[in-house]
């Protein structure tokens, strides 16, 4: 398959148990239905794909593409995964640090594997756990705890 | 003049893990990390010499991702049809390394 860039649809709607902006929905003849969604990472979009059923949710794929929308990475994700956050979380940050290490390679560039993965961790948890984080912080004030 | 320290193992339950480290001009680097069950190393991971600079607790890391290395290797086994990874432009992936490198200051 060659890198055919990002397709959106025109109507964007928000996922709340996955966080995701919904890019593309479709029902598969099994019942499940399909989801293509993106969140923002800096000037990355990464896109996830699921799969929804009665009660679970699986994970057939993250991509990331790059600000023009032309794919970077593709990993796809063998059937039976369920769906996470946590989970696409840690694959996007293991492909990142992958790409960056064969780019700095390639550059003969100096690379701290160490410092880039914290950035990269840290930046990661606000992109996919930024509502969380507020929502708990909303509770928090709510209740008068902060 | 390069020194090897093997750290304590740290427990995860019934595995655990141990950070070996090389101190090379007062720099100490991670070496490798040992993952152990019992008293048998499972699994070996070494790294390159000045690869990474150790801090306590990095070794974590690299054992969690082994272990889902591991369960997605078996999940693998498991599938029958085998998806394909779909074709990247190298200088596009290039250029976004760079990129993201400036945007997160590395």
């Amino acid at each position: 398959m060659d890198n055919q860039g990002l397709i959106i649809s025109d109507e964007l709607r928000r996922d709340s148990n996955t966080g995701l902006t919904l890019a593309n929905t479709y029902e598969s003849e099994s019942g499940f239905m399909h989801h293509f969604g993106l969140r923002k990472f800096g000037e990355l979009t990464i896109a996830e794909m699921v799969a929804q059923g009665t009660g679970v949710t699986y994970l057939s794929g993250v991509q990331v593409h790059d600000k023009e929308g032309k794919l970077i990475i593709d990993h796809p994700v063998n059937n039976g995964v369920k769906y996470s956050r946590e989970k696409v979380r840690r694959i996007v940050l293991s492909e990142l640090l992958g790409m960056l290490k064969e780019a700095t390679i390639n550059n003969g560039a100096e690379y701290n594997e160490t410092k880039a993965r914290n950035i990269i961790d840290e930046r990661l948890k606000e992109a996919y756990y930024e509502e969380s984080y507020k929502a708990v912080l909303e509770w928090a004030e709510a209740i008068g705890i902060i | 003049m390069k020194t090897i320290i093997a750290l304590n193992n740290i427990a995860l339950g019934e595995l655990s893990y141990q950070e070996v480290i090389s101190v090379i001009e007062d720099k100490s680097y991670l070496s490798n990390v040992n993952i152990v069950l019992g008293s048998k190393i499972l699994k070996k991971i070494r790294f390159a010499e000045k690869e990474l600079i150790y801090q306590k607790g990095i070794g974590k890391q690299f054992v969690m991702d082994y272990i889902e290395q591991m369960f997605a290797k078996d999940r693998k086994r498991a599938s029958v049809k085998k998806k394909k990874k779909a074709r990247t432009d190298k200088k596009t992936v290039n250029k976004a390394a760079v990129d993201l490198m400036n945007e997160m200051g590395l």
